[in-house]
């Protein structure tokens, strides 16, 4: 019977890849939105002025 | 811009914790795959990338194909979320394929039918990303990101089918592939389990994000207008 690898250390790196890139993508669609948020305040005051 | 709705901070809670439950499934409960060991536990969220990624492109299409329609700029918002999501999915899918790869193939990256597919694929839209970019008028724009978006997609179901048409080292899981395949194995009721629910899970949390990068793409067209509307 062949014997199992020992490749947990590959499955951590690829769990840290994938909740990683999840992390960065959730932040930058949050931080997107803020901005955007503080933008268009800045442009409705431009607006009313 | 619209308060956060119900629904989607119910949507997040769901996403967050089918996210924890597919991870304990996935790396606590399914069985270990005997000859390949733990890095095979990849596999799961490897598949379920691809798919919301897939899922991501086609949403595309149909908001490119109703886009030249109707001319409705809401189509245009709902095709580029699609696509940024795809993208981000897609490229999560690779990555994780190389990890996996490399202990089980003996390197990261080989240039087999289905690894150059995949990566064509993510380059022809981050192309549509940064061609978009280079366009002034939102109209233009519009039209642009629609026929790029139907044409584009051809390389999704060449991607997906490679690795059944042509002769491949990538493994099918489901349905059968090439004889050559490195690293093929057969799904126990454990697995299929932890499968079944990653896809689930991906789908939800796929939806989620989709819907908040529509919302952030109407807020980022209210600013274009506003813009216009105080230079005017």
């Amino acid at each position: 019977m062949a014997e199992t690898a020992e490749t947990t250390n590959f499955m951590i790196l690829g769990y840290s890849v994938i909740f990683g890139t999840i992390v960065v993508y959730v932040y930058s669609l949050m931080a997107r939105l803020s901005r955007g948020k503080k933008d268009l305040a800045i442009l409705q005051d431009l607006d009313e002025e | 811009m619209k308060p956060t709705p119900i629904v989607l901070k119910v949507l997040n809670w769901i996403s967050l914790v089918l996210l924890a439950i597919a991870t304990y499934l996935t790396i606590y409960w399914a069985p270990q795959e005997v000859t390949m060991g733990n890095v095979q536990r990849v596999f799961y969220f490897h598949v379920a990338t691809g798919w919301v990624g897939m899922i991501g492109f086609l949403l595309a299409v149909f908001s490119g194909i109703m886009y030249l329609r109707t001319s409705d700029m809401k189509w245009d918002i709902i095709g580029l979320a699609g696509i940024e999501i795809g993208l981000v999915f897609s490229l999560v899918n690779i990555v994780t394929g190389a990890i996996w790869a490399r202990p089980i193939w003996n390197t990261w990256w080989t240039w087999d039918p289905r690894l150059v597919t995949a990566a064509i694929m993510e380059l022809v839209y981050i192309a549509y990303i940064m061609l978009r970019q280079g366009i002034e008028e939102p109209e233009r724009r519009a039209r642009f990101g629609a026929i790029y978006a139907i044409v584009g997609f051809v390389s999704v179901p060449l991607s997906f089918l490679s690795i059944r048409i042509w002769r491949t080292i990538h493994p099918v899981v489901i349905g059968s592939g090439d004889a050559a395949a490195e690293g093929t194995f057969d799904m126990t009721a454990g697995m299929q389990t932890a499968f079944f629910f990653s896809l689930a899970t991906f789908t939800v949390f796929g939806i989620t994000l989709l819907w908040h990068r529509i919302r952030l793409g109407r807020l980022q067209d209210t600013i274009e207008k506003a813009k216009m509307e105080v230079m005017s």
